[in-house]
């Protein structure tokens, strides 16, 4: 069964291919360069003038997992105004801020979307994380494995333990939870809160483990480097959301010593505090300091205005900000000598000067730095806003008049503290795929996704080219996932059950006695039973395990 | 007939959800050799039932009973489906056929988990897990529970050897709040007792109140507290805010009585204050006959976490419209779909409405028009439950050869039967 799509615009950056006319070919579920002689085109779908990209790669959403779940329950207001309807072929379910995982998995699909990952989940709570993405149809997922604030770690770390033993231990973590990357958030403070300390820069010590963030964020790059993870440590830095938090973030790039590292909704992490009301945009300083270094990356983790809810393993400041709480309602956990969790609603007012600059501070970060292989578009979803925002979020980087017009109706002190109103660049759409799609999968490590070269996976977007581009983004005219037509002009047309994205980093097993021995003394649920084996997660209802090749040291 | 041993077993029978039992199958008779609990051994151990389905009392073969079922649920206006004993796996088929005939989904413990949701739903709150309160709590303030329901609480998480971040066992403070509790856990190994303020159970929330005016230094002396009583508050309270981590535990399922949230609201306002200058948590002891499963499950497809109705097609949460017990005593539902995996859950209303009952070990319903026996998760076969922090999700094993169906596949088929 070949299927052809003919006569439209190829941008595929990973190829270098921008905006020219091509066939694409698809063969069970693969792009192909073209069929053999004795094969014929069983179906020739005609995509003239269409724009056509890779499937969408969301790089950092939270779909799935503990605090999420609590963000739902917390919240039936949310839902109730969003109720979704079943369908022939589609389930019922809710949208808005924290969807239910059904519609998660159809809305990013009918927006383009065929791959996402969850970006904080906490080890012990992995079996969760990874049922709700089962039970998140369309497309495919994986996870990144939160560390940094464990207890054992933390105590390896003051005792000094060898690159080795932490490198282990790693490893280990990415294979028991099925993990794709690690991820560390305000690296040792979710532990530091539990002993009470309210506030933890990059070299404040754990008054317990006398450990700081900056040893940590350097073991943890050490130990993801050392393995060949394709994905750079994933930071989620300290001080998010503090004014004049942006010197801690500029301090952090340095603390890795040149290693990769991705900072995660940075937009968050770069406030001065300038101006009468002691908050200002760092975006100039950190983008300035991002196009200088080659070895980091970032997403934005753009706020956009209205409704929605935070949800974070930073309990830490989260707890601090529960005073914005709107609705007056929020959430705090301390997990399992793992991690933790703060959920707080949150409305994001665009006559609010504070909400007004952070949304100016996104866009300047998206504008002012140069390299679009290192900035991903993210919302932080549902952090920043619902991931349902990103075509909106797409014509404001690609339309500068649009955007102009949409920053005279903010906060008015917001508009002039900002330099947006000076910055004329527009996104192309070559550009566009590269923050969606290609550089994700290039930070990722995914070697068939994200683009459409012969062997990729047939993961693809059909967009009509409308000079709105945010209608444009909203609904593809059609969305292929592994070859399978998925869906036309926005409604779903063949149900997909994704895989799973893994690494599998070999480890030395002395580590399982010594976990063994840590979990029977300390924890209440045993190693053998905090492991997620592969017949497990696969009858969880995944069509497969990804584990994708680690880089050579 | 051989004899094999299981280990690392978790315990399906009580939302602890233990994981460290060793069970030995001898036969098919198990039994519990190592960590056990008398609510264990007596799941443990019961025998398997026979794998007979009925209807209306007349034994059938599985196909004819879910076609039997399926022809039922078919002719339903608003079939109500609840007990909800069921694992994971179960609970995301009951969604599904929920969806599927428009039906009403409420468990069999949905009064208890509402004191909860209704506190979360309105003002959210600051929590704990098992293994932080292993580890961390210096002090535990049961409210309105002696936790005796949960026989290993105490050996686990309270006068467990070597926690991490206490100087030594049994260095923890422990005090009641309630009437006629068994506090006889609560004595230290070194014999130290515990503190005890007694209260009628409809007072709790009172009594957390004058404790939380006593946290926030307001010199509260309602009249009708007695001289005594004040005191013995005021030395709790004390001891709350010297403790580094105070962790107030309790049992929702305990607090009944009119307005039980009450309670738990005065108890995660005295932890929010807490707070303000140190650190507390709450934990709640929830979630049998899997609960919190199904909460979970029910919250990430519905985006409710229960008493949910699909009547209109699209998911509706309304806690007291959809109450099962209401729907069941007006007769606005027609149908009762139960499934009770696990045995141990309240037996089946005895309605005069047509009743499906999927049913565990133990499972009586001569009245049912359909009764499918099944397996109990964790027992007779494998799948995974969400323990009483919400947090952790532990994977059951399948420790004996059987014949009986698990609940989900049941379920499965009949939402296949039911499709257009």
């Amino acid at each position: 069964m070949i299927t052809r799509l003919h006569g439209g615009m190829v941008y595929d950056p990973r190829n270098r291919v921008d905006g020219e006319q091509r066939d694409i070919y698809i063969r069970d579920g693969r792009i192909i360069a073209r069929p053999g002689q004795n094969e014929t085109i069983d179906r020739d779908i005609d995509v003239t003038g269409r724009v056509i990209m890779a499937g969408g790669i969301d790089i950092h959403s939270h779909i799935g997992g503990g605090k999420l779940n609590i963000a739902r329950m917390m919240l039936p207001e949310d839902h109730r105004q969003d109720p979704v309807k079943a369908t022939a072929l589609t389930r019922a379910g809710c949208g808005h801020a924290a969807p239910s995982t059904l519609t998660t998995g159809y809305r990013y699909a009918a927006m383009g979307y065929t791959t996402c990952f969850e970006p904080a989940m906490l080890p012990v709570n992995a079996r969760q994380a990874h049922l709700e993405m089962a039970d998140t149809p369309m497309i495919d997922t994986g996870a990144y494995a939160m560390l940094g604030s464990d207890d054992f770690l933390l105590r390896q770390l003051a005792r000094g333990a060898s690159p080795e033993a932490v490198n282990d231990y790693v490893a280990w973590i990415l294979q028991a939870t099925q993990a794709m990357a690690i991820k560390v958030v305000n690296p040792g403070g979710i532990n530091a809160f539990k002993f009470n300390q309210r506030k933890l820069d990059l070299d404040d010590k754990n008054e317990h483990y006398g450990v700081t963030p900056r040893q940590i964020l350097k073991a943890l790059t050490s130990a993801v480097t050392e393995l060949g993870v394709p994905h750079p440590l994933h930071v989620h830095g300290c001080n998010l959301g503090v004014p004049g938090n942006l010197d801690t973030t500029l301090m952090t790039m340095d603390a890795v010593e040149g290693r990769p590292l991705h900072l995660t909704h940075i937009q968050f992490h770069s406030y001065g505090r300038e101006g009468d009301r002691k908050f200002s945009s760092g975006a100039a300083e950190i983008a300035e300091k991002v196009n200088r270094l080659d070895n980091i990356s970032i997403d934005v983790g753009q706020v956009m205005f209205g409704q929605t809810v935070t949800a974070s393993g930073d309990t830490m400041m989260q707890y601090h900000s529960h005073r914005h709480a709107h609705p007056d309602k929020w959430v705090c956990m301390d997990i399992e000598c793992d991690a933790g969790c703060g959920v707080v609603p949150f409305r994001y007012r665009d006559k609010n000067f504070v909400n007004a600059l952070q949304w100016c501070i996104g866009l300047e970060l998206f504008l002012l730095v140069d390299d679009p292989w290192r900035i991903f578009l993210t919302t932080d979803h549902p952090n920043g806003a619902p991931f349902t925002s990103y075509p909106h979020l797409i014509r404001l980087l690609m339309d500068s008049s649009f955007r102009d017009d949409m920053l005279q109706s903010i906060n008015r002190h917001a508009r002039e503290a900002s330099r947006l109103k000076g910055i004329k660049r527009e996104y192309s759409l070559y550009e566009i795929a590269i923050i969606t799609r290609a550089g994700p999968a290039a930070s990722l490590g995914l070697a068939d996704r994200g683009h459409l070269a012969p062997g990729a996976a047939a993961d693809i977007t059909v967009y009509k080219d409308r000079k709105d581009r945010q209608k444009m983004f909203e609904q593809p005219e059609y969305v292929f996932k592994d070859g399978v037509m998925a869906v036309h002009n926005g409604r779903i047309t063949a149900i997909h059950t994704g895989l799973t994205h893994t690494v599998k980093p070999d480890y030395d097993r002395n580590i399982e006695r010594r976990l063994k021995t840590w979990f029977e003394r300390y924890h209440t649920i045993r190693p053998g039973n905090f492991r997620i084996p592969d017949e497990e997660l696969i009858g969880y209802g995944r069509s497969g395990i990804d584990s994708h090749p680690l880089k050579k040291r | 007939m051989t004899k094999t041993t299981h280990k690392d077993v978790t315990c399906p029978f009580c939302s602890l959800h233990c994981d460290d039992l060793v069970v030995d199958n001898d036969g098919g008779r198990l039994s519990v050799r190592q960590n056990g609990c008398s609510r264990a051994r007596r799941g443990f151990e019961r025998p398997s039932p026979a794998p007979a389905p009925a209807v209306r009392g007349r034994q059938v073969s599985l196909d004819e009973a879910v076609t039997a079922a399926a022809r039922l649920l078919r002719r339903a206006r608003l079939p109500l489906i609840s007990g909800l004993g069921s694992d994971v796996a179960g609970s995301r088929a009951v969604m599904a056929l929920a969806e599927r005939c428009r039906a009403v989904i409420d468990h069999c413990a949905g009064d208890a988990a509402l004191r909860n949701l209704l506190v979360l739903q309105e003002q959210g709150w600051i929590m704990t897990t098992l293994t932080e309160v292993r580890n961390r709590a210096d002090f535990i303030l049961f409210v309105g529970t002696d936790a005796g329901r949960y026989p290993r609480f105490f050996e686990r998480c309270v006068w467990n050897d070597k926690p991490l971040f206490l100087a030594r066992q049994g260095e923890r403070g422990i005090a009641y709040l309630g009437q006629r509790l068994n506090t006889r856990a609560g004595v230290s190994p070194a014999g130290t007792r515990p503190l005890s303020v007694s209260c009628p159970p409809d007072e709790i929330a009172a009594y957390l109140s004058v404790l939380l005016a006593l946290l926030k230094d307001y010199d509260l002396a309602p009249e009708d507290l007695p001289a005594r009583k004040r005191k013995q508050l005021r030395d709790l309270a004390g001891r709350l805010q010297a403790a580094d981590y105070p962790v107030l535990v309790w049992v929702p399922g305990e607090l009944d009585f009119d307005h039980g949230e009450l309670a738990v609201e005065a108890a995660t306002a005295v932890i929010r204050e807490l707070n303000r200058k140190g650190r507390a948590a709450g934990l709640s002891l929830a979630g049998d006959h899997g609960t919190a499963s199904f909460m979970n499950v029910c919250t990430w497809q519905s985006g409710y976490p229960l008493r949910v109705s699909y009547r209109h097609g699209v998911p509706e949460y309304d806690p007291w419209h959809f109450a099962g017990t209401r729907l069941l005593q007006r007769d606005q539902a027609d149908l009762l779909l139960w499934i009770a995996a696990y045995g141990f859950e309240p037996p089946v209303p005895d309605t005069d409405m047509p009743t499906i009952v999927l049913g565990g070990a133990g499972t009586a319903a001569p009245d049912a028009d359909v009764f499918i026996p099944v397996g109990t998760p964790g027992v007779d076969h494998a799948g995974n439950l969400f323990r009483t922090d919400s947090v952790v999700n532990l994977p059951l094993q399948g420790l004996r050869e059987t014949a009986l169906p698990n609940a989900a596949a049941v379920l499965q088929r009949l939402e296949e039967a039911l499709r257009p």
